[in-house]
């Protein structure tokens, strides 16, 4: 089994499952569908996983695979790109979502239908990665939204049907635009692949010039939205916290990073795009910033997660800022990229164990609400657990969120503050650092021993599954940390080719800044204390729990448009 | 002609001022599906200029239009529709929710519940 | 705060309409390169007459394929969300909206004209249906063209008359559905054994056979595409829950 064939079924396996899972819906009773679940999930997401690992010796050796889907020989065809920037891609997301989905058999969302559209989020997560043609990038971002719709919508409370909407409309409106660019692309280009546009648009000038430039931000902004970044980001704490536990953690470990590097092919071969890079490196940090304050002074436990994202994502797109504005096909570009691909990992780990553990912490409980929630330890004890496994992968992922040693997080984010320090913006992920450590703080609270007699949901199991997702997720977060050197150089290296100068390396180990962490976490403690002075609470009652309107969410979405277009055209 | 385009661009600013500045939830898909009419329209009328006549080949068919809008149109209309039905049944059930129709009370009523 | 929120939205709608004005009104020339070359071998490539066609089921076969599972995620969940919302628990202020078929009054839906007309004129809609789906090769039509008219004659067919038929029962159009799902899954992998990669046609090189991988791909969407938006709209008038 060659490259050749095995780079596409990431995409075609879990089709598979889904249309097998679906016929097994229609024509045989429970157990046979039960018997299904179980096929679908070996089919759609085990088979792959080898297929991953049976292709790391060819992406080591960076072969690659460009190739026209149906093996058109013309430049009508659909061009898909396989190489080590989609193998990590793919890589992210079956790290995340095996876990999620044995998180699901027993705390997901119970309706028959969650298996196919999972799958499907699958594969359209697979061919988002890959495919290097316009319009098949536009259809992969539809599939992967709508079924993003479907599954926040899947919750049994209404407030998750409010959360959908707000994302579906805000959403579909900006793929509307992102139609409009492919246009203006098409119309000066000719064609839609991403090389094609590239070669011809790096040839203009005058009118046409503009023209392109203008399409080219309306497909970047459409996409980065997504991503949530500043000023994009209002839809995304609704649906992040209304959704069930397992879909808040795939999407926010996985869905919102891959819209973003799967724009990297584009942005790649576009030339001017420092321009870009720069607007979005500062996008980053006040996305960063603003994410992190608005957690702060958040009492709802998935509400804090959901804004913690938008800060993180926030170092993401700073650093890929970054690596743009430097030119990917410089080495330390290239680098820049690799640490922005790597912290995602480290986000996705840490964030979806901790939706994971909060979301079963908060349902046994029967709160969500952090000035109330206490007890949770001797709760979970009620309802299952007898070694206080939810507690021990909670503190893990927290130390990896809040870059503490030995987690894969302490490494990520130290190696990323080095990698981005000569620019203006890491200032502000570097007051994020601390600003995290206060806000997960508050979150940790939930586990204090309670004096009151406690309200425990009897609904809720904490099954033999639901701990096995989390061993393995906490087991991945501290080998992450373990074994950082490997994972690093392995990514920098499948990576390089991106870059003209081969082989670029990392020379920091992040254990020589403790000292910076001491530092941080003092910070940090002096923050924790001055929150809890009542003139400072007065001070911030405003700011917590503000719900986001249309005009709100619109404006943010022209300011970006606007903000990019002047920056690319001046 | 240019009188076609700025009806097109004005269909299009009349879809997005909906879903932007109205406050019924029906009126807001009602936008959305306008935005994308537009769009279909644009692509169709832009890609019909080359030719004169329907992209099949047969006999005495030498001046056709371009065909790739056509194509590319028929996959961004079937999403349009798709999504419209689903943003359809999600505004049935925040209806049978909360009674209202108004972005604003069914947010406020919405917010009351935890 | 209303006039923040309003000049929120006017300067929204001013500053995307000044960016997406001069995309719409440019002039540069549209590109003939695709329409050259698909005028040339388009009917040696894939078979078909119809170039629209060989476009969107032979070289971006992709796209329809991201198109199928759009419609197939977004019925899903469409039903879904209306089948729970006869068992959620009624908020007593709130308006009752309910689909169950004892609610839904039986004389505003069927009357003796809709009797007459739909029953009558649904075999004929549903012939109409499968040419088109089965020409769209050659002239105008296709799959998803077909599949919506023949969604269209089912349609016709519940709303006509009172008789329970196979044909709109829900669970024989579910498992039409879910099975030519599964067949259009079988038809894109065979490509991989037949060495045109994925979605590739496995008879390409066949000539005279080269057109029947599009006839059975028009089909397959053809059938998928009605049955699931049937089924929709029969539940939606108050069919059947039996999901």
């Amino acid at each position: 089994m060659s490259i050749d064939t095995l780079f596409l079924a990431p995409i075609y396996l879990p089709l598979l499952a889904a249309s097998l899972i679906l016929a097994a819906k229609a024509f045989a009773g429970e157990t046979v569908r039960k018997a299904f679940e179980l096929l679908g999930f070996l089919i759609g997401l085990v088979l792959p996983a080898f297929a991953l690992f049976a292709l790391r010796g060819a992406v080591w050796d960076h072969q690659s695979v460009e190739t026209v889907i149906g093996a058109w020989e013309t430049s009508l065809g659909i061009h898909y790109h396989f190489d080590g920037l989609s193998y990590l891609l793919i890589a992210l997301h079956l790290l995340v979502s095996i876990p999620v989905w044995l998180y699901s058999r027993h705390a997901g969302p119970k309706q028959n239908t969650f298996s196919v559209v999972f799958f499907v989020q699958c594969a359209a997560v697979a061919a988002t990665s890959l495919t290097a043609d316009l319009f098949n990038l536009f259809v992969c971002l539809e599939v992967m939204g709508i079924t993003s719709y479907v599954l926040v919508a899947s919750s049994e409370k209404d407030s998750s049907a409010l959360a959908s909407f707000n994302y579906l409309i805000f959403s579909a409106t900006a793929m509307v635009f992102f139609l409009l660019g492919a246009f203006g692309l098409y119309r000066i280009t000719g064609s839609l692949s991403y090389e094609a546009i590239a070669e011809a648009k790096n040839n203009l000038g005058g009118n046409d010039l503009v023209l392109a430039q203008l399409s080219l931000v309306l497909i970047v902004i459409s996409t980065l939205l997504r991503s949530a970044v500043f000023p994009l980001h209002g839809w995304l704490v609704g649906a992040h916290s209304k959704a069930p536990h397992a879909v808040s953690a795939l999407l926010s470990g996985v869905l919102i990073k891959i819209p973003l590097f799967a724009l990297i092919r584009l942005l790649l071969l576009v030339v001017g795009s420092q321009r870009i890079g720069f607007t979005m490196a500062w996008a980053g940090g006040i996305s960063s910033v603003v994410g992190i304050l608005l957690a702060l002074f958040e009492h709802q436990a998935k509400r804090l997660l959901a804004y913690s994202s938008i800060s993180q994502i926030g170092y993401v797109v700073c650093t890929y800022g970054l690596a743009v504005k430097t030119g990917i096909e410089t080495e330390k570009g290239a680098l820049l990229l690799g640490i922005a691909l790597l912290y995602g990992f480290c986000h996705a780990l840490s964030k979806s164990l901790l939706f994971l553990t909060v979301g079963t912490t908060t349902d046994v409980l029967g709160t969500k609400d952090l000035n109330k929630a206490r007890g949770a330890i001797a709760a979970l004890r009620q309802r299952g657990e007898r070694i206080p496994l939810t507690f021990i992968c909670f503190i893990i992922a927290t130390l990896s969120m809040t870059a503490m040693p030995p987690t894969i997080g302490f490494m990520g984010k130290n190696t990323l503050l080095y990698l981005a320090k000569d620019h203006a913006s890491v200032h502000l992920l570097s007051i994020t650092s601390a600003l995290t450590i206060v806000a997960y703080s508050k979150l940790a609270l939930m586990f204090l021993p309670s004096k009151k007699a406690l309200a425990v949901d009897e609904s809720c199991v904490v099954s033999k599954t639901m701990k096995l997702s989390y061993a393995l997720l906490a087991l991945m977060i501290l080998a992450g940390g373990f074994f950082y050197e490997r994972i690093q150089r392995f990514l920098v290296h499948i990576l390089s080719p991106l870059s003209e100068a081969k082989g670029g390396y990392i020379a920091y180990y992040a254990y020589q800044d403790l000292g910076k962490t001491l530092v941080t976490v003092g910070l940090a403690f002096i923050c924790i204390v001055l929150t809890r002075t009542a003139w400072v609470r007065k001070l911030t009652r405003p700011l917590s729990s503000k719900e986001v309107g249309f005009a709100d969410l619109f404006f943010g979405y022209a300011l970006a448009i606007g903000f990019m277009a002047a920056n690319l055209l001046w | 002609m240019i009188i076609e385009r700025i009806l097109i661009f004005l269909l299009f600013l009349i879809g997005f001022s909906a879903i932007v500045a109205m406050r019924n939830i029906i009126k807001k898909i009602f936008g959305l599906n306008l935005m994308n009419a537009a769009v279909v329209l644009l692509f169709i009328l832009e890609g019909s200029r080359i030719g004169s006549q329907a992209p099949i080949l047969d006999d005495g068919i030498i001046h056709m239009v371009d065909p790739i809008p056509q194509a590319l149109m028929l996959t961004a209309i079937v999403i349009g529709v798709c999504v419209s039905a689903l943003s359809l049944a999600l505004a049935v059930r925040l209806y049978q929710a909360t009674g209202s129709l108004d972005i604003d009370v069914i947010t406020k009523r919405l917010a009351d519940e935890h | 705060m209303k006039a923040l929120t309003h000049s929120k939205i006017i300067l929204t709608i001013l500053i995307l309409g000044l960016a997406i004005l001069p995309v719409i009104l440019s002039d540069a020339p549209w590109p003939v390169q695709a329409r050259d070359y698909l005028f040339g071998n388009a009917k040696a490539d894939t078979g078909a007459d119809n170039t629209v066609s060989a476009i969107y089921l032979g070289y971006r076969a992709m796209d329809t394929l991201g198109e199928t599972l759009v419609l197939l995620v977004s019925i899903t969940g469409t039903m879904s969300i209306l089948i729970n919302l006869g068992r959620h628990k009624m908020d007593e202020e709130a308006v009752k909206f309910s689909l169950e078929p004892e609610k839904l009054p039986r004389h505003s839906l069927r009357t003796n004209l809709i009797e007459v007309v739909a029953s009558k004129l649904g075999p004929i809609v549903l012939l109409f249906g499968f040419y088109v789906m089965l020409y769209g090769h050659i002239s105008p039509g296709g799959g998803f063209q077909g599949g919506v008219i023949l969604a269209s004659g089912i349609v016709f067919l519940a709303l006509g008359t009172e008789l329970k038929t196979k044909l709109t029962n829900t669970i024989v159009l579910s498992r039409i559905e879910s099975l030519s799902f599964l067949f259009l899954m079988l038809a894109s992998i065979s490509g991989v054994f037949f060495e045109s990669g994925f979605f590739g046609n496995p008879v390409k090189t066949v000539q005279n056979l080269s057109p029947n991988f599009i006839i059975l791909l028009n089909i397959i969407i053809g059938l998928k595409v009605g049955t699931s938006i049937a089924v929709m709209c029969i539940a939606m008038m108050g069919g059947s829950h039996d999901h």
